[in-house]
């Protein structure tokens, strides 16, 4: 199991979707940090030095995504822990996801994503995988309700 | 369609997997005659079906879609853009540090400059953003929460007042609710920046600057569509904006202003979810609850008190990433359920919003969709075309019944301000939330494209999306720091520490924020002068 570090970026105070991965998450046996609402992407490195987690997770409603997870990039290499391993979901267009990928962030997670592939490729990432998982789709359930 | 439990499933008898609403009131195979058929007619208390004899045939709803971004520059081309499209009204979004009063230049604010709204700090910014717009013919919504709407409010006033404009023709909105226009009722991003009894009592102090100045402009819109959007039902939907609305109708009672003096200006903006005729039912009961509450326990004489007034969106949950094209059918469904429940305007939520915010071309799409349905479809042509309907009857006393008795339970343990302190309200968004997550992840909510008819490589959609330019963000935060610069700087620090004065006093700030937009205080300078005035600090 694994340490996760959750967090809401700058003013964006949409948290729906990151208040129900916490649950999914901590349900599945992890140790969820969730650092709230409001956070600079400075506090989100101090947190991180002080947590030590194994992965850091950024959730986007409103906002500018990739400035704002580059910055986080920066604040963290800054910090000494350029190797932490960052995540990201949200509302992020198709364009977003390719330019948060060439950024460095590990994995991304758009709505509608199931809560087993969440989980799948955060365990893939504290595997060892990283960098290097794709963008993770939702798990296609095709047919009928019931099916 | 090669999957063998699909053809399983169509050989069964393919049928929904369950027979409640939304909302979760068990529904019966057929509907007959009820105890009481409705006697009502439209305009006619308590309003049920409507709040005027002939809706539509004498007027169609305000088309007034959501938008503004960027710079205001950017934002009144949009919006010129929008109004030579059709749309009637105008809906202006701010971003979220504007609705927060702080500054382009503040720390938190770097990476949301511009992004989901137009980026507010100066009463220079407000006149740019209105360019060739005259506010006396156009009604304006403006998107903004207490305290930044005292500001807001200010710079729109000064505005007319240079144009020439007398207050009592202007017509609009100002949002003003405290409790639900951030992003709804969430414990913590309403009580971060201003405890949440500063910002219901300078939300107060805006309704009563308005009722007075104002006749014309809608104090208060108590945004229900935000309540709805974090995932609650439409019986919470419709239980806590009532309460809302009571914590609101009883802090103006007791500064001592009549009932008939405010009541008629307070509005609503509710959400249109996909269970078409569970809101249907929930806008015709929030009618009625509305004109009976006012009446009964308000004591309104004026008849227009009892007018429950709502502005509609076609509610966002329900639209997918997956597919987005499916989000047109059920955005023009949702806008469907907005006409037959009565609403005063509609935004209709465009399909590409699970994403970004709207292009130019989905925004139309949006207007277009209102057109076919206002001009081809002729729903417009009889009042409460559902009215009547055993089970649309039967449905509307349902829920009616639901909403009450959620909102007798919340005033017995105190009323919604003391609820909301309790983590009542963020206990049972947390729930509801849970609760749906769960029930996309089992299939007992389908979402066709999602959990259910997905496709298996579904490529990335080929869509265009908006996008925002970094070098506006630049080019906002150069500009604030110049317009401070620019100024008469021992003017501005006087006009700010009478704001702060007036935030720790009884006092309504109005006054006070009136001299600091003279002065050009910029609005993250009222914020900063809010909080030392009743000294809180911002813990980030």
């Amino acid at each position: 199991m694994a340490k996760i570090m959750i967090a809401k970026i700058g003013t964006d105070a949409h948290d729906m979707g990151v208040t129900v991965v916490e649950r999914w998450l901590a349900d599945a046996g992890h140790e969820v940090v969730n650092l709230g609402l409001y956070n600079s992407p400075r506090r989100v490195a101090e947190q991180a030095a002080k947590e030590r987690p194994d992965i850091v997770g950024l959730s986007f409603l409103g906002g500018e995504p990739v400035y704002l997870s580059g910055r986080v990039l920066d604040e963290l290499r800054e910090a000494g822990l350029g190797d932490t391993t960052l995540v990201a979901g949200g509302v992020l267009p198709p364009e977003v996801l390719r330019e948060l990928e060439e950024l460095g962030v590990a994995a991304t997670f758009t709505p509608g994503t199931a809560r087993e592939t969440i989980l799948e490729t955060l365990a893939a990432l504290v595997a060892g995988e990283r960098r290097n998982v794709p963008t993770a789709k939702p798990k296609a359930r095709t047919g009928a309700p019931g099916g | 369609m090669s999957d063998a439990k699909t053809f399983d499933a169509y050989l069964k008898g393919e049928r929904p997997p369950n027979t409640a609403t939304n909302s979760g009131i068990e529904l019966d195979a057929v509907y007959g005659p009820g105890a009481t058929p409705l006697a009502e007619k439209p305009g006619e208390y308590p309003f049920t079906r409507g709040i005027h004899g002939e809706m539509y045939r004498k007027r169609l709803w305000t088309r007034r879609q959501q938008s503004g971004y960027g710079t205001p520059k950017e934002s009144n081309e949009r919006l010129i853009f929008l109004l030579n499209q059709g749309m009637t009204g105008l809906n202006v979004d701010y971003d979220v540090p504007t609705k927060l009063a702080i500054d382009p230049d503040h720390p938190l604010a770097e990476g949301d400059i511009g992004t989901v709204g137009t980026s507010i700090a100066t009463a220079e910014d407000v006149a740019e953003l209105y360019e060739g717009i005259p506010l006396d013919r156009v009604s304006s919504t403006l998107i903004c929460q207490p305290p930044a709407s005292a500001f807001i409010v200010a710079t729109y006033v000064r505005l007319a007042q240079a144009r020439g404009v007398p207050l009592d023709a202007l017509i609009g909105t100002i949002m003003n609710c405290a409790f639900t226009q951030l992003v709804g009722p969430n414990y913590q991003a309403n009580t971060t920046f201003y405890p949440i009894e500063f910002s219901y009592r300078i939300g107060l102090d805006v309704m009563a600057w308005c009722a007075a100045n104002m006749p014309k402009w809608n104090l208060v819109n108590v945004n229900a569509y935000n309540i709805r959007e974090t995932g609650v039902n439409a019986v919470q939907e419709a239980a806590f904006a009532m309460m809302v609305a009571s914590q609101h109708i009883e802090g103006l009672l007791a500064r001592g202003l009549d009932i008939d003096a405010f009541a008629p200006r307070m509005a609503f903006f509710t959400a249109a979810g996909l269970d078409f005729f569970e809101e249907v039912a929930k806008l015709r009961a929030m009618r009625r609850i509305w004109a009976t509450m006012l009446k009964d326990h308000y004591g309104a004489k004026n008849e227009r008190s009892c007018w429950f007034r709502t502005a509609i969106q076609t509610a966002a949950l329900p639209l997918t990433a997956q597919q987005p094209l499916n989000n047109i059918v059920r955005a023009g469904v949702q806008t469907l359920a907005a006409v037959l429940g009565g609403a005063q305007s509609i935004h209709t939520t465009s399909y590409d919003e699970a994403f970004a915010l709207p292009t130019e071309a989905s925004h139309t799409l949006s207007i277009r969709t209102q057109q076919v349905i206002a001009y081809e479809t002729g729903v417009t042509k009889t009042v409460d075309p559902l009215g009547g309907s055993y089970f649309v009857e039967e449905l509307t006393d349902r829920l009616e019944s639901e909403i009450l008795a959620l909102m007798e339970a919340m005033r017995a343990d105190g009323g919604y301000l003391k609820l909301f302190k309790e983590r009542y309200v963020e206990d049972a968004i947390r729930e509801s939330r849970f609760r749906h997550a769960d029930a996309v992840e089992s299939g007992a909510h389908p979402v066709v494209g999602v959990n259910c008819f997905a496709n298996e490589d579904e490529p990335p959609p080929d869509m265009e999306f908006f996008r925002i330019d970094r070098s506006m963000m630049d080019g906002r935060i150069a500009y604030v720091k110049a317009y401070r610069k620019a100024r008469n700087a021992k003017a501005a620090e006087a006009a700010l520490t009478s704001v702060r004065n007036a935030a720790g006093s009884d006092a309504n700030v109005m006054d006070s924020v009136l001299a600091a937009v003279d002065a050009k205080c910029t609005l993250g300078e009222v914020g900063q002068a809010f909080r030392e005035g009743i000294g809180h600090t911002l813990p980030v």
